[in-house]
């Protein structure tokens, strides 16, 4: 993070709100976090703690009533890291928006059953990502194309004359995947693309990315609410909740030294996928409704460690370990001034005791 | 494949109970039908025009009832469908295609305009919501669609043909008018005729195409495919037709399929206002002269429309939807 040429996506105080006749929904709020060249950045949270419309954003897809408060999305460029300027992501013109999208960045959207047009064959909805971007190619070569990017995908190229609704959840995934691929992105947002999947087609998928990623060397921002998958598969890691990011770290010290009651509430609520199985301890409660926010740190209500402050005062981000330079997390559990006899020790501990080995376990850790 | 073949035997059952019932229901009517038409008609029908309808009705014949029936289906496959009493000895077939033919080319080319203009008018608004355009045409066209057809049909002919004489006021074509061969100045003179009461049965039926199709083209909108496709690079042409607009249309179809199949029995009113020679008009004057072959004809040729459109509903789909054809 500290070398800025090795930064793809730096994102900066972004905010997004929903306007609704109820009240505005503070969906982002001051989101920052940057995304390392050929990493994979995990972005976890419950349903609602506003992880698409994140997504949505760097990648300029919010409609009305969605409005992007405030903020930067910088990024940098493969070809002229060093030298030129970045792309403002959020200062681009329609025209330039085009040219970005898809190009430099695309997304794989949350639900492939509904991503792809119903009425339309695989083919054509390969052929006309690529056409609409290169508009002068010859029929063959966009067959081609497209023959290449399903077969990258695992997926037989007859399969380009089929309709969605006659292939597999799984397949239809590797579809949308290889839409996302059919520009040679540097980076691809990926928002829950395995999660409407059974667990075997799960892993298919997950173990695919990675081989792609690592051929063909793009970033991947991954999105889920399953965060032990993402202690799985992630370099580092951001956890949200209720608009806002409260702990974020490399993967290893999400695991070892979990420090957010939050994240160690969400790691421990969802089996492993790839390790033993863990105790489900879940989060008792409920999100909290956005338009009406907890006052003070959002997850008060639901939080066995809370104090007093924790009602009045909004945590803010803060390294609260001098040794770990990347790792931030937004509690009063590690402020001196509410905890006078420092944070408890059992968070901490009883994860560390938890998990070393299945931080061994994973097979797809080579991310670098 | 097996969705189609299900179709075409749900029409033949259809088929078939439509032409069933055209034969039995005149034969549950109570009385005598013909008695009361000789009645009414003070001796100047033909005597050969009530046995014949005798034989139509099932009246005073010692022929079983099932051999009625397949004589009546033999007749039917052979387009015979009786003698009208009014246009006797003209056979009811001949009198009805003279006429449908009128209907079909005013009533159902106003109808496909109407529906084609309805759906562009949608999409663009639902595609522009919230703009000018938006906010202004849907309400105006709703309010005009609000308004009786027969009080609109008069107005428009009061005003544009009979106060400011644009338009010709009555029938298909001028009482003048050689009919004998086609020509061109005869082209225009069916034209002219067809305009006023054509404009008045889109400006009726408009607001409804243009409603209907914008709503589904709203949801459409929000389909994640549909901003998959922006968010791909593809133009907004091409994402407003072919990933937004051909979706949006498919719920729409039935209902057009629904509203041909009304364009032969829906026209009554319109053809009495204009005095337009077709189907509707023939089946008001045939209600009013008891003409039983010729209604029975009439109400057998609303029902096969019916049945048309729906047909035609089907491969629609089947053209534009490929999830019903396999
Ligand atoms: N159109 C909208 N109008 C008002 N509020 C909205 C709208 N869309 C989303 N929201 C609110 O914004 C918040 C964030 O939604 P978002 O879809 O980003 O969550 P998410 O983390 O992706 O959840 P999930 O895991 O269910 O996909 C939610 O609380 C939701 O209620
Ligand atoms: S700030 Fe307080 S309520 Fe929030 S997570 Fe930390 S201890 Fe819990
Ligand atoms: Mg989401």
């Amino acid at each position: 993070m500290t070398a800025q040429n090795n930064v793809i996506l730096d994102v900066q105080h972004i905010g997004v709100d929903y306007f609704s006749r109820s009240g505005t929904v503070h969906a982002v709020s001051d989101v920052s976090f940057s995304v390392n060249r050929g990493e994979i950045f995990g972005l976890a949270g419950e349903s609602g703690s506003g992880k698409s419309t994140l997504a949505f954003a760097v990648a300029r897809l919010l409609k009305f009533p969605a409005e992007i408060t405030g903020g930067q999305a910088l990024f940098y460029p493969k070809t002229d890291a060093a030298q030129t300027e970045p792309i403002d992501i959020l200062q681009l013109n329609k025209k330039q928006l085009r040219d970005f999208r898809w190009k430099k960045l695309s997304i794989v959207f949350q639900s492939a059953m509904n991503a792809l047009n119903p009425v339309l064959n695989v083919q054509t909805q390969i052929i006309d990502t690529i056409r609409s971007h290169q508009p002068h190619l010859h029929r063959d070569e966009y067959y081609q194309r497209a023959v290449d990017l399903v077969k990258m995908v695992g997926i037989a190229p007859e399969r380009l004359k089929s309709f969605p609704h006659q292939l597999s959840g799984g397949m239809r995934q590797r579809v949308v995947i290889a839409i996302a691929l059919a520009l040679n992105p540097e980076l691809i947002i990926m928002d829950e693309p395995t999660t409407a999947l059974d667990v075997v087609v799960q892993r298919e998928i997950l173990s695919e990315i990675q081989n792609l990623k690592k051929t063909f060397g793009f970033s991947v921002v991954f999105i889920t609410h399953d965060l032990s998958l993402l202690t799985e598969i992630c370099d580092h890691l951001a956890i949200m909740y209720a608009g806002k990011i409260v702990e974020q770290s490399n993967r290893v010290a999400i695991m070892q030294n979990t420090q957010h009651p939050y994240t160690f509430g969400l790691l421990h609520s969802f089996p492993s996928l790839y390790g033993e199985k863990k105790q489900i301890l879940g989060i008792p409660g409920h999100p909290p409704d956005l338009r009406n926010v907890p006052t003070g740190c959002a997850f008060n209500p639901r939080c066995s460690f809370a104090v007093e402050a924790c009602r009045s005062v909004i945590p803010t981000l803060q390294h609260v370990d001098a040794s770990a330079a990347d790792h931030l997390t937004a509690c009063h559990l590690y402020d001196p001034r509410f905890q006078p006899n420092g944070p408890p020790k059992s968070l901490g501990r009883q994860v560390a005791n938890d998990d070393p080995q299945a931080i061994g376990t994973d097979m797809l850790a080579g991310g670098q | 494949m097996k969705y189609f073949i299900r179709r075409i035997f749900f029409y033949v059952i259809a088929l078939w109970t439509a032409v069933t019932l055209n034969f039995i229901i005149p034969r549950l009517a109570p009385g005598n039908p013909v008695q009361t038409l000789v009645g009414r008609s003070q001796g100047r029908i033909d005597p050969r025009a009530i046995s014949a309808l005798e034989l139509q009705f099932g009246i005073n014949t010692k022929i079983p009832e099932w051999q009625q029936y397949f004589s009546y289906l033999g007749d039917l496959l052979h387009g015979k469908l009786g003698l009208s009493f009014e246009y006797y000895p003209t056979p009811v077939s001949t009198v009805i295609v003279s006429h449908v033919f009128w209907t079909m080319g005013l009533i159902g080319v106003a109808s496909v305009l109407s529906f084609v203009l309805g759906t562009l008018l949608g999409v663009i608004s639902a595609w522009k919501q919230g703009s000018v355009f938006d906010r202004i045409v849907p309400p105006a066209l709703t309010f005009l669609s609000s308004i009786p057809y027969f009080y609109l049909a008069l107005f428009f002919l009061y005003f544009l043909g009979f106060k400011l004489g644009w338009f010709p006021i009555i029938g298909a074509y001028s009482f003048t008018a050689d009919t004998s061969q086609f020509s061109l100045s005869l082209l225009f003179d069916v034209l002219n005729h067809a305009i006023l009461p054509a404009l008045t049965i889109v400006l009726v039926s408009l607001a409804g195409w243009m409603v209907g199709m914008r709503n589904a083209m709203l949801n459409t909108l929000s389909e994640d495919y549909v901003l998959m496709a922006e968010a791909k690079g593809l133009s907004n042409w091409r994402v407003m037709t072919i990933y937004a607009a051909r979706n949006a249309i498919l719920p729409n179809i039935t209902g057009f399929a629904l509203s041909l199949g009304f364009v032969v029995g829906g026209s009554i009113i319109m053809e009495s206002v204009f005095s337009y020679p077709g189907i509707g008009f023939l089946l008001f004057q045939a209600v009013q002269n008891s003409d039983y072959p010729l209604i029975q004809g009439i109400f057998l040729v609303i029902a096969l429309s019916v049945l048309a459109a729906n047909f035609f509903a089907d491969i629609m789909y089947l053209i534009l939807d490929p999830r019903v054809r396999y």
